[in-house]
């Protein structure tokens, strides 16, 4: 990433606009080196239900507390039969049914440095922090995504645990059957990082080989697998290794909305200074058949004696 | 009133693709629906039985069943019910209902039902009113022909 002005200069003037009148205003990101921990991706829960912008005019308020819900229709049942002439259909007293999508809040760490202490970074610690941030709370929406479609399959059964060691084509096929049998289609998959590389290393015999010397050199460059969409996180302690998730298009799975897009707020007290971003979204999923999970039993990634 | 702990909010706790618990799948047109006002302290909801109480009230049934006893249409957990007091029951009709709505035990199609205290279907005794019979059984779904008028088992 190029930059304009060398980090201590950021942090100087990130110091000095605070203090200004007009507000905070954010200056140009700096080239000032430093080591990143790790790789924060975007979420992943965003890739399998894309969310929806929705505003205060399209939700409902409840008589008991100061909270928000949107309420959403399911597809209702219907049927046909073979009949002799003189015969009756059966009747049906139509009755829709629905479900609510709450809303709540995801916050980051409020954040506190004194204005002294930021003239030590040799890097643009506020930005960096910033940044981050949107993509720490983007980790939250991944966890309750999980969060629920645990919670859904704990109800349908369609987890099949497997004492395969790597996920393959095989594997897959057994998780969309969970959910082909009734009567749906698996759009997206969802695995870890760990999963995949083992999926992009199968033999010639499986994959043929002008598939196995292009990912030889160039890796799996395919937004599809079993011409599903896939979708990989490096977040392992939340898509665990061997955990392979499978799901619907969003139109049979469920919704995700976001009320409040991410809001960043700043403020300076005497020498201190605070930050801290939010956003408000309601996610969950309304037909719970639409999503099954394949448990392979993958050794740990790392030696014994490390962690995950 | 959407409530936190309601099943349907998300995470949702049940399968909403599935049909209903009970309908009626004959009958529909012709069926008396009538409004009678709820007792106090009892709900009703749709598929369970109700009694008519000395005040004309729909109460909730005893161990003994009794011939004033009626299928529950509509019942207490809606907006109208709650603004009107009143649950809407199904009188002197003759109907045929699927319903998952009956106490756990063995039946066998031709077998005739009662009503007592869990408001819910099962197996009538010697003597006692029947609202139904058994004519079809399904895993978790019977099909019951409803009495337009109650008869002794």
């Amino acid at each position: 990433m190029e930059h304009s002005i060398d980090a201590v200069t950021f942090n100087n003037l990130f110091i000095e606009n605070l203090d200004t009148q007009a507000g905070q205003v954010k200056t140009a990101e700096t080239g000032a080196a430093f080591v990143r921990s790790k790789i924060r991706e975007l979420g992943f829960a965003r890739r399998v239900l894309p969310p929806e912008q929705v505003t205060r005019a399209d939700l409902t308020r409840s008589t008991d507390h100061d909270t928000l819900v949107k309420i959403i229709d399911i597809e209702h049942n219907s049927k046909a039969m073979a009949l002799n002439f003189a015969s009756d259909a059966d009747e049906r007293y139509v009755q829709g049914k629905r479900y609510a999508i709450p809303f709540f809040k995801i916050a980051s760490e409020k954040f506190v440095k004194s204005e002294g202490e930021l003239l030590a970074y040799d890097y643009p610690i506020t930005k960096i922090i910033e940044e981050n941030s949107v993509k720490d709370i983007q980790r939250v929406e991944d966890e309750k995504f999980i969060e629920y479609a645990e919670a859904a399959i704990s109800i349908t059964g369609k987890r099949l645990a497997s004492p395969a060691t790597k996920v393959d084509r095989l594997q897959l096929t057994s998780l969309f059957k969970m959910i082909d049998f009734d009567e749906r289609t698996v759009g997206c998959v969802l695995m870890n990082t760990v999963d995949y590389d083992d999926y992009i290393v199968q033999p010639a015999t499986e994959v043929g080989s002008p598939l196995a010397s292009e990912v030889s050199v160039n890796g799996y460059k395919y937004p599809l697998v079993l011409n599903r969409r896939l979708v990989v996180t490096n977040k392992c302690n939340v898509v665990l290794p061997g955990e392979i998730w499978a799901f619907t298009d969003p139109a049979y799975l469920g919704n995700f909305f976001i009320l409040n897009d991410v809001k960043f707020w700043i403020k300076k007290e005497a020498d201190e200074v605070m930050w801290q971003t939010w956003e408000y979204v309601g996610e969950g999923f309304g037909n719970i058949k639409s999503i099954a999970k394949l448990e392979l039993d993958v050794p740990s990634p790392i030696p014994v004696g490390g962690t995950i | 009133m959407i409530s936190v702990s309601d099943v349907r909010t998300s995470p949702v706790g049940e399968d909403l693709t599935t049909d209903a618990s009970f309908s009626i799948v004959r009958g529909l047109e012709t069926m008396y629906r009538v409004d009678k006002k709820k007792a106090a302290g009892i709900s009703l909801v749709q598929g369970e039985w109700a009694v008519l109480n000395s005040a004309g009230e729909a109460a909730a049934p005893s161990a003994t069943p009794v011939a004033q006893t009626y299928l529950v249409f509509l019942g207490s957990d809606r907006f109208d019910s709650h603004a009107t007091g009143a649950v809407t029951l199904v009188m002197n009709s003759a109907i045929i209902l699927k319903t998952s709505l009956f106490e756990a035990a063995s039946y066998n199609v031709g077998q005739l039902l009662t009503v007592k205290a869990s408001k819910k279907l099962v197996g009538a005794g010697a003597g006692e009113w029947a609202f139904g019979k058994v004519v079809e059984l399904a895993s978790g779904v019977m099909t019951v022909e409803v009495f337009a008028q109650p008869m002794k088992a």
